[in-house]
């Protein structure tokens, strides 16, 4: 039953390693003809893992987001044969979030090697990657607010027949803006709100590089909570978005 | 009820609602094992929704479906296959993809049996579904529905989009599986095809069935008394109220009356207004199944 979900996620991946591909190959040219020119200069900075993790999965979300619509996709004139395999439909939308995660994890894969290691070792500076005591949290908390944020693509698209791509595309706006308020300088009243909201927003839980004080990279999320927490909040709205799309799923009519 | 008991498939007082159409009302109908089973109507009779509510893709307002007995599972789609009336292929996905997706999927696929069937539809395997002309991608539906040999096969508008070479190995197909034991129903609107594969049909029109039986007995019962006059065909008051008498139609010199049943009556009233020929001509599918939703159509504008 996963076949199909494994093509469609494999078809999605290498898109994302083309286009990364692409990128390196324009980043490449730049450094080659910057150091020609004896304009490249490189600065002692020490990366850490955290804000390569950052940077991979703001790439990954692009695929992630259209990985949200796959049970849409089902609702555009294929329920008829996906409703007919000897499986329940609970079964068959877990099927397919299995097969999603393992592209969720591809695609942030890819971006990590493709767009953080590989331009920073054409610039010299693989070396200048630290690797945290934390850093399997931190990847666990980039992974996991990339999973919450399939999961309520999922939730907003489940029950939808056609525009699926539109929706997840344009939820980007809300999100997004209702996450960085969470920062804004608000009176307490309307911020007390927004918090409240952003609890229940995936996109107030991207990890963001913040600024660079003395050399050292800050990393958080629009919410300001620590990495064991927040890997709490996305895992539980992960798993109610998700349990939501279902319920929403299996209410459909073909 | 003795009869459900056998049926592979028993559909009880089933009804379908959207908004304030009803599309199916009230249907029940049993297919015997090993019988192949016509679903007729126009286009909007409720065909197409009546096979949705029995395979689970819509949930009927009222009524009951089971399948050897037992109401409809996930199992149950380990023997049973469904071809829809529109394709629901993946565009994207090529023929063989798509055998690769149904083997994986259903323990009794057979590899060997779906070659065989995509050599006799003839069409590209390589192909992306979406790359596939109408026909052939009925054809690859009905490839995928033959390859795992199932038990129960719905069909909706099988031959649709199929030249009449491609039509005629369906036919044959539905009726080598019912041969083999299987239980086959499917709808068409080509009456010829039901009239030589079905064993039992249901006339269904505006959600419900108007004639539903064997074939043979249902060609058997339905006669047409036809009568020719030397002037125009008289009025011959109150033969329309007989109840046996479905239509009655005149044109010209000709009076044709649709008969149910026995005719005797009918071809005495007419007798009496001394027509230069009488004879009485069995009915066939079609002309029983225009009777059925002509008359139905007239009873219900009478109401109105």
């Amino acid at each position: 039953m996963y076949y199909k979900e494994l093509i469609r996620v494999a078809r999605a991946l290498k898109i994302v390693a083309i286009v990364c591909l692409i990128l390196d190959a324009a980043a490449g040219a730049v450094v080659v003809w910057a150091r020609l020119h004896g304009s490249l200069h490189t600065e002692p900075v020490q990366v850490p893992l955290a804000a390569l993790f950052a940077l991979a999965a703001f790439v990954a979300i692009f695929p992630t987001t259209a990985f949200g619509t796959s049970l849409a996709c089902e609702n555009e004139g294929h329920l008829e044969l996906a409703w007919t395999k000897p499986a329940s439909r609970a079964r068959y939308a877990l099927v397919t979030f299995g097969v999603d995660a393992v592209g969720i994890v591809g695609a942030f894969a890819i971006a990590l090697v493709l767009l953080t290691v590989v331009p920073l070792a054409m610039l010299g500076m693989a070396g200048s990657i630290t690797v945290g005591s934390t850093a399997m949290l931190e990847l666990l908390r980039d992974l996991g607010f990339l999973f919450a944020w399939y999961a309520l693509m999922q939730t907003l698209t489940a029950s939808l027949r056609g525009g699926a791509g539109l929706v997840a595309g344009l939820s980007w706006i809300p999100a997004l803006v209702l996450a960085v308020l969470a920062k804004a300088p608000l009176p307490p009243a309307w911020h007390d709100v927004i918090r409240f909201v952003d609890y229940i927003n995936p996109m107030a839980y991207f990890s963001n590089v913040d600024a660079q004080n003395n050399g050292v990279t800050h990393i958080e999320n629009f919410l300001g909570f620590g990495v064991d927490i927040t890997i709490v909040a996305v895992a539980v709205l992960a798993f109610a978005y998700a349990a939501i799309a279902i319920a929403q799923w299996r209410r459909l009519e073909a | 009820m003795n009869e459900s008991r056998g049926a592979a498939i028993a559909v009880r007082d089933l009804s379908k609602r959207y908004g304030s159409t009803l599309a199916v009302s009230d249907l029940s109908f049993d297919i015997p094992k090993g019988s192949i089973f016509g679903l007729l109507g126009t286009n909007g009779a409720g065909k197409t929704t009546t096979f949705k509510c029995m395979l689970g893709l819509a949930r009927p307002n009222a009524g009951s479906v089971a399948f050897d007995g037992i109401p409809l599972r996930p199992q149950t789609f380990e023997e049973l296959s469904y071809v829809p009336e529109r394709s629901a292929l993946y565009g994207w996905m090529t023929g063989k993809q798509h055998l690769e997706h149904a083997r994986r999927s259903f323990r009794r696929f057979d590899a060997a049996r779906a070659n065989e069937l995509a050599s006799l539809f003839a069409f590209d395997l390589n192909k992306k579904a979406s790359k596939l002309s109408k026909g052939q991608q009925s054809a690859l539906a009905l490839v995928l529905a033959f390859s795992t040999r199932p038990a129960l096969l719905v069909l909706d508008e099988p031959s649709a989009g199929l030249d009449p070479l491609h039509q005629r190995h369906v036919l044959d197909l539905m009726i080598d599986a019912a041969a083999g034991g299987a239980t086959v129903l499917f709808s068409s609107h080509q009456i010829g095809q039901v009239e030589r594969a079905a064993d039992r049909v249901s006339i269904l029109h505006q959600g419900k069935a108007v004639m539903s039986g064997e074939v043979d007995q249902l060609k058997a019962s339905e006669k047409i008394v036809e009568a020719t006059f030397e002037a125009g065909a008289p009025a011959l008051n109150g033969i329309d109220a007989d109840p046996n008498v479905r239509r009655v139609m005149r044109n010209g010199r000709l009076l044709r009356a649709y008969v149910r049943g026995d005719c005797d009556a009918v071809v005495r009233r007419i007798t009496q207004a001394a027509p230069s020929s009488i004879r009485v001509i069995d009915q066939n599918l079609e002309d029983i199944f225009v009777a059925a939703v002509g008359a139905s159509a007239s009873l219900r504008g009478e109401r109105e």
